[in-house]
């Protein structure tokens, strides 16, 4: 399939990230399932609308954890990034597919972000907001991080100093 | 350091009176048309409804206090939890002025001080009623601070750029005006719920009286009351509707009893809206919206809450050149769209034709009624699709302005917007439309103080590009 990709990934430790999270959420809610279900057990109204409800929410959230499980490296492959000569471009998806241009001179500030999952394998999110949008990188080394955010704000201000 | 608070002009108790009574509309129309009809309760209820809005203004005046300094100006708040909002005079953005009519004889005006704060909430700072003179002190205080230098200018150079409307225009807006209908759809369904039962009685009894020629009388009667109404609502909203462009700086003016005066920096435009609406359209007549960046004029009536006009109805043949009159950095030209869905139906029409037949097939099980009418909004929905096929298109203007064309609600849409105004610019597709060489595209913008987006859907590929090389990656630089 003719779809050229850019050119910078993410760190193959975000898979890692990715597949704790996930179990994670997925235990969590399960959990939050398990405690709401015992307490309608112990107060004895576990009905068939209960029952059926309780189904339904641990399909659910069983189908939303396979999804997420199954996609990392889906996910993995086709999300990149690339900073060029004047702005930063996002491309997301193969069966959804999208590309975002956020020039420079239109970023407003940039955030860092860091749980602690992404602090377990030294990555850090990178959020770019603009006056209107927000722009994620999920993983990126710190150093990297600091690299892009440095590079980036230092061209934003090359930007606005020539009075943009 | 010493400091003068002041209070308010009297007067503003009104106003306060007045803004409450509009948050409590609702429930006066409640208590009014009781439903068990026990009149002594509502009277009771209506009365200490009145009472508690007239000792909230009363409270409000009294404690509602500000200070205008030569260094800034600041508003008291709050008789428990007191509230100072502080604002030097190089924050403040725009001011705008209102006045309601029972200012007049005092000579008073309200104040509306914007500042760029990213919260629209703290965004602007009211003196809800002040002499007029201080107006002009702030504006005297403003310009010490503010570096620009005013550019010379002769009267008569402000007499040019001007725009009215006239009140026969008002008519026609207000009569084409289709929101009036929806509206006025939504009192008749409200009121079909909450009219005591006796009155429908009343109301039968009378039809039987005049026999079969009320109910064919009915209909027009309901197209009279909708007109008078909105009528009535765009002469309050638009009288005198004057904008004229002077130092950089549109001045819109309008209102009846409550004359508004906005005044917006030409940097301040994002771009501009061009609505045709279809029956306007029949009237060689199309409306102009603009976008601005900031918390401008929220709470202004109706359906047309937080839309600023330019020209609410303009002749179609002149609506370009006074565009490039009044605004002169946003240089716009009349487009020559290039369509780009016209043979895309099938695209438009899918999703609603799966979901639809199968809603109405259904409801035809369940009752007949509901199956027809579900059936003729499925139909409308049809209409809009093949509407939105054959409406979308694009232009890239000179001086990197992109013209963006859609149809929405019951009006063909164009979006004006300058390069630098667009936060993002995204192509999406996915893997079956690629294969078919089609996809979407997204601008992203601000407007007011929240994010805003316009798409093509569903476009060719070659003329997502050909938009992404003349207009976003155009050899010039975007510095």
């Amino acid at each position: 399939m003719n779809y050229p990709l850019l050119k910078n990934q993410l760190p193959e430790t975000i898979k890692k990230v990715w597949i704790k999270t996930s179990l994670l959420t997925f235990t969590l809610s399960l959990l939050f399932g398990a405690v709401f279900a015992g307490a309608l057990m112990y107060f004895e109204r576990l009905t068939t609308i209960w029952q059926l409800i309780a189904g339904s929410y641990l399909s659910v959230i069983l189908l939303i954890f396979l999804l997420n499980f199954f996609l990392i490296s889906y996910r993995y492959t086709y999300f990149r990034y690339e900073i060029t000569g004047k702005e930063v471009v996002f491309q997301k998806g193969f069966i959804f597919r999208s590309i975002t241009y956020v020039p420079f001179s239109r970023i407003q500030h940039i955030e860092t972000e860091q749980g602690p999952l992404l602090r377990q394998e030294n990555l850090m999110e990178l959020i770019i907001h603009t006056a209107a949008t927000n722009h994620h990188i999920a993983g990126l080394s710190i150093e990297e991080a600091q690299m892009i955010r440095h590079n980036v704000l230092l061209k934003v201000e090359e930007l606005s100093e020539d009075g943009n | 350091m010493e400091t003068e608070r002041k209070k308010f002009h009297p007067s503003v108790m009104l106003v306060y009176f007045i803004r409450d009574l509009r948050k409590w509309v609702f429930l006066f129309f409640i208590l009014l048309v009781d439903i068990n009809d026990r009149g002594l309760y509502s009277i009771i209820g209506l009365s200490a409804l009145v009472a508690f809005i007239l000792m909230k203004s009363i409270v409000k005046y009294l404690t509602v206090t500000y200070d205008v300094s030569s260094e800034k100006i600041i508003v008291y708040r709050g008789i428990f939890k007191k509230r100072e909002t502080e604002i030097t005079y190089d924050r403040i953005q725009t001011i705008k002025q209102r006045q309601w009519f029972f200012f007049k004889p005092f000579d008073v005006v309200e104040v509306l001080i914007e500042t760029a704060s990213s919260s629209s909430e703290e965004a602007e700072a009211s003196l809800t009623a002040v002499d007029y003179s201080l107006l002009e002190k702030i504006e005297t205080f403003r310009n010490k601070t503010a570096v620009h230098v005013k550019e010379n200018r002769t009267p008569a150079d402000r007499s040019d750029i001007r725009f009215r409307l006239t009140n026969k225009e008002i008519g026609l807006y207000a009569l084409t005006d289709v929101t009036a209908i929806f509206v006025l759809g939504t009192i008749f369904t409200f009121a079909l719920e909450w009219l005591p039962d006796s009155l429908y009685a009343e109301i039968f009894s009378l039809l039987d009286y005049f026999e079969g020629a009320l109910s064919i009388l009915l209909p027009f009667i309901g197209i009279t009351i909708i007109g008078a109404l909105s009528l009535l609502k765009n002469y309050v909203l638009f009288y005198n509707y004057q904008a004229s462009l002077e130092d950089e700086t549109l001045t819109i003016e309008y209102g009846l009893f409550e004359r508004k005066l906005q005044k917006i920096p030409l940097e301040k435009i994002q771009g501009i809206r061009l609505h045709k609406q279809i029956i306007r359209t029949l009237f060689q007549r199309s409306s102009v919206e603009l976008l601005i960046m900031g918390g401008q004029e929220k709470e202004s009536a109706g359906l047309n809450a937080g839309k600023v006009f330019l020209f609410p109805l303009i002749k179609n043949n002149s609506v370009y050149s006074q565009l490039t009159e009044f605004l002169p950095n946003i240089a716009i030209q009349e487009p020559q769209i290039q369509k780009v869905s016209k043979d895309k139906l099938w695209y438009f029409l899918r999703w609603t034709l799966l979901m639809g037949v199968l809603l109405v097939g259904a409801a035809f099980m369940v009752n007949r009624l509901i199956g027809v009418g579900l059936a003729f909004a499925l139909i409308i929905a049809l209409v809009t699709g093949w509407k939105k096929s054959r409406v979308q298109g694009y232009s890239v203007q000179a001086s990197d302005i992109l013209c963006l064309q859609q149809f929405q609600g019951l009006s063909t849409v164009q979006l004006f917007i300058a390069r630098k105004n667009i936060q993002a610019f995204a192509q999406s597709t996915t893997v079956w439309l690629a294969k078919k060489e089609l996809g979407h595209l997204k601008v992203s913008f601000k407007e007011g103080e929240s994010p805003a987006e316009f798409k093509l859907l569903f476009i060719p590929q070659t003329d997502s590009e050909q938009i992404y090389d003349e207009f976003w990656n155009k050899s010039a630089p975007l510095s």
